[in-house]
């Protein structure tokens, strides 16, 4: 933690953001640069980069990282009519710089038809399915941002269907691994066109950060070098060395206060002894992910906002999209050593826009990746016709270092019934209502997943893998990445906030975060989370110089 | 210095040159008297810093080790300054590796019954298994840390596993002193029960994850993976991409 100016919590600051991850702590640099004075609030601690562990128990059972069901509890339901039980479903990163410090950091630009998939494709029944309205043109200049201000790796115009772009990476792709190298021959037999993957992480040095060191303990663990680009090793040193912002760890908020004006006057939160605090702040910021930003809304109900705030079009944590996501695993005859390095070397993306004629909506992404710790695999990866223990599984376990994944990763449709919401009962240790989701994938969505594991398939084959295999494609209940829960539009009657992530029914409270998305991308949203961010920041600073905040 | 002569550095000259230990919750870095690597100077810098008897907690240690490199090393430390705090706390984890063989939670008896289960589950052929990789001291560490909720799992469960042994082989009362065919025999006829379960997933927990833990004891799980816990690599990182990669 660095030094960094302390505001109490009864001095009216400019902004108040709630959530210091990929998205707030974007909107914290941008704002406090730019001359105001800015409160994050962080629920999670503030764990400094040396205390990352390597221990996998530390971080995955423990949830060194990432929330705790044991203090929030959740319930999950597929839908609205069925009974909730008791399902920790929803995942996020929960510390100081959020879901940024572990993620596998894949940089994916949304395309063009991300924006524009509704007029271009139709309505798809069933869904909300609905046009951005912004449009990849006006985002490319923040998508460069990103690249450049939080460090991207990857090489321009390496993959034909990518949008276009007006800069290059401002650092080279990482080295290709052993799974890429195997990709990248089967795909090209194939026709396709593989290409470096686009990371978040550093191959080299770049603004005073180390390049990576190529550790392996990366897709779901701290970077203890600050290689990886998340907020806490790229914009909140920047923020704090501004001296106008605070990140506060350890606060929990639990309501966005508003005055009879309906002006939103600042965020009650809990502070690290649990005891209630309150930020005076000018402008209010959420950006506490796609599952705790509609929350927070919904524990904001006030007479003069009964369901919820920000809330009058009811589309507050509706339409939540999760991304699909399958594995094939293979093994190889000699050693991939694929815990080395960085989760994802290669990535093809001829599959983006699936043809109409396969009668369903989707497409979606091809990488080549081994996110698989040592525990994971010995617990998680066997496939079928190998015993579980035994000598037979100990044999197995050799294979550790000959194996690969190919990963689909593929867009979600946004369907009204599924959401987050408040569960009626069940409390979370600070006694809030717990989250509830609702989730059953659409029909569409599933078959996206199983065309794309069939290519998956198909291009191990090519491969010539020793043994390629593959789990039956089921409907999903666990949640890493949380969108379109508050989602952007120009109607006050079917979006919750405008262009500029302005909500419209209170006018000083914006939301910035994966849940102002309106469709979900092919699979890796975290870059457009952030180009929104600085977007959004743009904007919002640009009101506050007016006196419109 | 490139950055992957400093992994080199890391990976072949670290250990010889300086010593770690670790006192107090104090990170110690020392580099060995008379040493002539031209990293040594630099470890002794890190060494004064982090001997320092003033640093009370992590955000002081970092800040003199930050203070110390920038002396040492200019502009190129400032830049790789975190990678060496990562190689020094990841060779003071060695250090700690092995904790005492001793039990805490368990019984005697407790624990005999669960490491006989555990040692048909991984076990010892050719290679060290279950019983090498001390599982029964990762297990009882466990129940006393993180899996403390799991420990009523096996106070019900080990009834379970005595109670199959006597139905399937009368005159046997306990699961281990069964031989290791009707052991078998016995969790076969208990898979997916609640006591199976808990047995195996800590068995390969016990197995793979860090030798901090208790288990994977000379690092027999890992090394069955063909599994390498080194800091830091440098490319090519495996047998397809030697070469010219692509």
């Amino acid at each position: 933690m660095n030094p960094q100016v302390t505001y109490k919590p009864s001095e009216e600051v400019d902004f108040v953001i709630v959530g210091s991850g990929a998205a707030g702590g974007v909107l914290a640099k941008e704002l406090s640069t730019a001359g105001f004075k800015v409160v994050v609030l962080e629920q999670g601690p503030w764990i400094p980069p040396g205390e990352f562990s390597h221990d996998e128990i530390k971080v995955f059972f423990e949830r060194q990282l990432t929330n705790d069901s044991r203090q929030q509890p959740q319930t999950f339901r597929k839908t609205p009519q069925d009974k909730a039980e008791m399902h920790n479903g929803v995942i996020y990163g929960r510390l100081v710089g959020g879901g940024s410090v572990h993620f596998t950091a894949n940089y994916w630009r949304f395309h063009e038809i991300d924006f524009v998939g509704r007029s271009r494709r139709g309505w798809v029944p069933g869904t909300g399915f609905a046009d951005w309205p912004v449009t990849y043109a006006e985002m490319e200049p923040y998508y460069t941002k990103v690249e450049w201000e939080v460090g991207v790796s990857g090489l321009a115009g390496s993959s034909p269907f990518d949008p276009p772009r007006s800069q290059p990476y401002p650092v080279p792709p990482m080295p290709v691994k052993s799974s890429g190298v195997i990709f990248e021959r089967a795909a090209r037999k194939l026709g396709w066109h593989p290409f470096p993957a686009p990371l978040a992480i550093l191959s080299q040095s770049y603004r005073g950060r180390a390049g990576c060191v190529h550790c392996g303990r990366c897709e779901g663990f701290g970077c203890e070098v600050g290689a990886k680009s998340s907020s806490l090793a790229s914009v909140i040193p920047v923020a704090q060395q501004t001296g106008r912002c605070e990140i506060r760890a350890q606060s929990y908020a639990y309501r966005v206060e508003t005055n009879p004006q309906r002006r939103a006057t600042g965020v009650a939160y809990f502070d690290a002894r649990r005891q209630a605090q309150f930020q005076k702040a000018r402008a209010v910021i959420l950006s506490a992910n796609g599952a705790e930003t509609p929350r927070l809304l919904l524990l904001s109900s006030s007479p003069h906002f009964p369901q919820g705030l920000a809330n009058s079009s009811g589309l507050v944590g509706k339409h939540l999209m999760i991304n699909g996501y399958h594995e094939v695993y293979a093994t190889f005859e000699e050693p991939l050593n694929e815990y080395k390095s960085v989760a994802v070397s290669r990535v093809l993306h001829d599959f983006y826009e699936l043809d109409p004629k396969l009668g369903f909506y989707g497409g979606g992404g091809l990488d080549a990746r081994f996110g698989m710790t040592p525990l994971s695999f010995g617990l998680g990866a066997l496939p079928s016709g190998i015993p579980r223990w035994g000598k037979a599984y100990k044999g197995w376990l050799e294979s550790y270092s000959r194996t690969m994944i190919v990963a689909s990763h593929a867009a979600s449709l946004p369907v009204e019934a599924n959401s987050i919401s408040l569960d009626s009962e069940l409390k979370d240790a600070w006694g809030l209502p717990a989250l509830c989701m609702t989730y059953k994938d659409h029909p569409d969505d599933l078959k996206t997943v199983s065309y794309l594991n069939d290519r998956a398939l198909e291009l191990m084959d090519a491969a010539k893998a020793r043994k390629a295999w593959t789990r039956p494609v089921h409907e999903q209940s666990f949640a890493v990445h949380l969108l379109g829960t508050c989602r952007m539009g120009n109607d006050p009657k079917s979006s919750v906030v405008n262009a500029h992530h302005r909500t419209h029914d209170v006018p000083i409270l914006f939301l910035c975060d994966g849940s102002s998305f309106v469709t979900s991308g092919r699979g890796q949203p975290t870059m457009t989370i952030q180009a929104l961010a600085f977007r959004a920041a743009e904007k919002i600073a640009t009101a506050a110089r007016r006196g419109e905040v | 210095m490139t950055h992957f002569e400093f992994v080199r550095f890391l990976q072949e000259d670290c250990q010889p040159v300086y010593t770690i230990l670790s006192q107090a919750g104090k990170t110690i870095v020392i580099a060995k008297p008379g040493c002539t690597s031209k990293f040594a100077s630099l470890c002794r810098g890190v060494a004064s810093s982090l001997m320092n008897p003033n640093p009370g907690n992590d955000l002081d240690r970092r800040r003199f080790l930050l203070t110390a490199l920038r002396g040492a090393g200019g502009a190129w430390a400032s830049v790789h300054w975190p990678a060496i705090l990562e190689a020094a706390q990841h060779a003071a984890h060695v250090r700690d590796a092995v904790p005492p063989a001793k039990l805490e939670v368990l019984s005697a008896e407790q624990a005999a019954e669960i490491e006989a289960a555990a040692c048909r589950i991984i076990p010892t052929d050719d290679s060290p298994g279950a019983r090498e990789a001390g599982v029964i001291y990762f297990i009882d560490r466990a129940l006393a840390t993180f899996a403390a909720d799991q420990l009523e799992g096996y106070v019900q469960g080990l009834p379970v596993l005595q109670a199959k042994t006597r139905e399937m082989f009368s005159s046997i009362p306990k699961f281990s002193q069964a031989s290791p065919d009707q052991q078998d025999t016995v969790l076969k006829a208990l898979e997916g029960q609640p006591i199976f379960e808990l047995i195996y997933e800590h068995t390969v927990m016990g197995f793979l994850s860090v030798p901090e833990r208790g288990g994977n004891r000379g690092k027999v799980g890992w090394k069955q993976l063909g599994f390498d816990d080194s800091p830091a690599f440098a490319p090519p990182f495996g047998y397809y991409d030697r070469g010219d990669g692509t």
